[in-house]
């Protein structure tokens, strides 16, 4: 209890210029938790349509798709800003274990920390849902907008989304806490994070093994129905997506490699040596919006397909709509990670920051080798992955002979995520300042 | 011949006087120890003489510059080229092997990376640290990581050295090991080395040591050729 008690006085006591992380722990909460809810509403909206009189099946398993695609991007910004609020606190919790705290006081300081502010997000988040439903309501599906209360959930799903995010929150904060070992000295020591293994490789050709055996008993799942085959290609949906978030670090690890042995110069060797350095991170920048960005890109000739056809077959239309949706809405869960991501960075590294600037070191280079260290892994992943995607579909692109409105469409979504999350990356700029010349 | 010389600092922070009338000259490639309690002045007068801070009244010339009428800009530019640094910690890139965090004053420079990072090997080899130019900043000891901290403070062939604690995060056996390096590698390559400490003992291997208290330096001596050392 006493734990609880000076963690009260800890909040109230809070320096106006310490509460920066705060606000951006709180904001990615809710960002998250309107994403989770906005989606959540889309999904239920599908769900009762498809029971209406000749409806089409498809369009519930089509948002269960969009679901398997923004659960890591959402996830991942609900760890972010957990590690936000640990990012900030290690100095003072090791403070708290030099003057006798124990480890179990420290961590559940850390933990009611994380907690208030997922709390006080995902309220934000459910008033951001509410306020922005009407807006959501007005986009086109099966021909028609959606009424207000087909998208608003019942309280029960609410208070499920909350709990999801309050479990992400703590989970991520105790993870970041291991990686703090507080010693009772009252040094917060860095733990060194292991290196990335081959062995990621592995899930690979389990999951290549898996396609071949889901595609050859084909026939055999088609016969147990609808629901049973949906729900096993959603769930390869989901493994290739967590295969992909394996290697993903890896990937950006050995792009680290190669850049810094090539870097000639500081920024880019300083950008190169992070990567590699701690690819785990910079992934979490560029991960989900790269994976969105390849199946995005995918669908992206699905509207021009309609074109000539009948125009009451709406639903490639739609899975070009959903998909632009997808990549926007993961665009945005990108762009505020990569903020918050960097944000903690900053907070990490103040002390270094300080010294490097008493040193004589120019902040615009602490600045370009922050920004490279995201548009390099951003271009190289995103731009591949949706590079990569054309090149599957370019085939049909010719077939169609049609106006290519959907990759245009899809390119432009691209482009402006990819600005998005650059600009997330410039947010973090003051802070720099702050820590330089404190 | 004096390389830095500074007259009648003050430096207040509202009615506290941080810096109260202080002369202080430092010749070149001379060792001074500046010693005095938390709170005397010392890391302000530091900050002062290597043009991190703008002093209230006064003047700091370096080698006929004067410091105080250059831009932010020059200055930094200054303490990149002219100057180097060595603090209690924290001050490696955890990210670069310790060649490249050695290196980092040149390549932040301009220099060629071949030639910037073979220049801050031969530092580390020197200092004692063979066989570690690759390792990154969490594979090195608390005196490792000070003795990279030394190489890059003077990879940049620099006029002065300025020390803040180099020490304070060491034990004595590691921290005198430290000092005696930093001292003689400074003196090898023409350095003059302003270290700021509470440690008696590191006036040993300095050639003089001004003692402050309340913001003025109330005592100076010079030790003995050859000294303690």
């Amino acid at each position: 209890m006493s734990a609880v008690r000076l963690w009260w006085s800890l909040v109230r006591h809070a320096h106006g210029g310490s509460r920066l992380p705060a606000v951006l722990a709180v904001t990615a909460f809710a960002v998250t938790t309107w994403v989770v809810l906005t989606v959540a509403g889309g999904v239920q909206a599908f769900q009762a349509r498809a029971e209406l009189p000749g409806a089409e099946e498809i369009y519930p398993f089509l948002s269960w798709v969009a679901v398997a695609l923004l659960v890591v991007p959402t996830a991942t910004l609900g760890a972010a800003a957990a590690r936000l609020t640990v990012a900030r606190r290690d100095v003072r919790l090791a403070r708290l274990r030099l003057a006798g705290a124990t480890s179990g006081q420290t961590t559940l300081i850390a933990l009611l920390d994380a907690g208030a502010q997922a709390l006080t997000g995902a309220v934000a988040g459910i008033v951001l849902d509410l306020a922005a439903l009407p807006a959501v309501a007005r986009l086109r599906f099966q021909g028609r907008t959606f009424d207000v209360a087909e998208l608003r959930l019942g309280a029960g799903p609410v208070l499920v989304a909350v709990a999801a995010v309050l479990a992400v929150a703590l989970l991520s904060c105790a993870v970041s806490l291991r990686r703090v070992s507080l010693t009772p000295l009252g040094v917060a020591q860095r733990v060194p994070q292991p290196g990335l293994s081959w062995a990621r490789v592995l899930p690979v050709l389990l999951l290549g093994g898996a396609f071949v055996v889901a595609f050859n008993a084909g026939s055999v799942l088609l016969g147990l129905g609808t629901v049973v085959g949906a729900l096993v290609l959603v769930g390869l949906l989901a493994g290739a997506f967590a295969v992909f978030n394996l290697v993903g670090p890896l990937l950006v690890s050995v792009l680290g490699r190669v850049v810094g042995a090539r870097a000639r110069s500081v920024e880019t060797l300083l950008a190169g040596r992070r990567m590699s350095e701690d690819p785990r991170s910079v992934w979490r920048s560029v991960g989900g919006i790269s994976l969105v960005t390849f199946v995005a890109g995918c669908l992206s000739v699905t509207p021009g397909m309609t074109q000539g056809g009948d125009p009451a077959d709406h639903v490639l239309t739609d899975i070009g709509t959903g998909a632009a949706l997808t990549l926007v809405i993961s665009a945005v869960l990108a762009a505020v990670s990569t903020g918050v991501t960097q944000a903690s960075r900053v907070l990490d590294s103040r002390e270094r920051y300080r010294t490097l600037h008493l040193a004589g070191t120019d902040l615009a280079v602490l600045h370009a080798a922050r920004a490279r260290e995201t548009w390099i892994p951003l271009v190289v992943t995103m731009g591949g992955a949706g590079a990569l995607a054309l090149l599957i579909v370019s085939p049909v692109l010719g077939l169609l002979r049609t106006a290519p409105v959907g990759v245009v469409w899809f390119l432009g979504c691209a482009l402006a995520g990819a600005a998005l999350v650059l600009l997330a990356a410039r947010a973090s700029r003051p802070l720099v300042e702050a820590c330089a010349s404190r | 011949m004096d390389i830095l010389t500074a007259r009648g600092l003050v430096m207040t922070y509202g009615s506290t006087r941080a810096l109260d009338d202080v002369d202080v000259t430092v010749g070149a490639g001379e060792s001074v120890a500046v010693m005095g309690p938390s709170g005397s002045g010392k890391t302000t007068l530091l900050h002062v003489l290597a043009g991190i801070l703008r002093p209230s009244a006064g003047s700091v010339d370096l080698a006929g510059t004067d410091l105080l009428a250059l831009s932010d800009a020059q200055r930094t530019r200054l303490r990149r080229d002219d100057f180097g640094f060595v603090f209690q910690s924290g001050q490696l890139l955890p990210e670069l092997p310790a060649e490249e965090n050695a290196a980092l004053p040149l390549l932040l420079a301009g220099a060629p990376r071949a030639a910037a990072t073979e220049r801050a090997g031969g530092l580390l080899r020197r200092l004692g640290l063979a066989g570690t130019e690759r390792r990154r900043p969490g594979e090195l000891s608390g005196g490792q990581a000070q003795r990279v901290a030394i190489a890059r403070a003077l990879v940049g062939r620099p006029k002065v050295v300025f020390a803040d604690e180099p020490t304070g995060a060491l034990d004595q056996a590691t921290g005198r090991e430290v000092l005696d390096l930093l001292t003689s590698v400074a003196r090898e390559h023409g350095a003059a080395l302003v270290v700021v400490t509470h440690d008696a003992g590191v006036a040993r291997w300095c050639d003089r040591t001004l003692a402050m208290r309340d913001g003025r330096v109330v005592s100076q001596f010079t030790a003995p050729v050859g000294g303690a050392r």
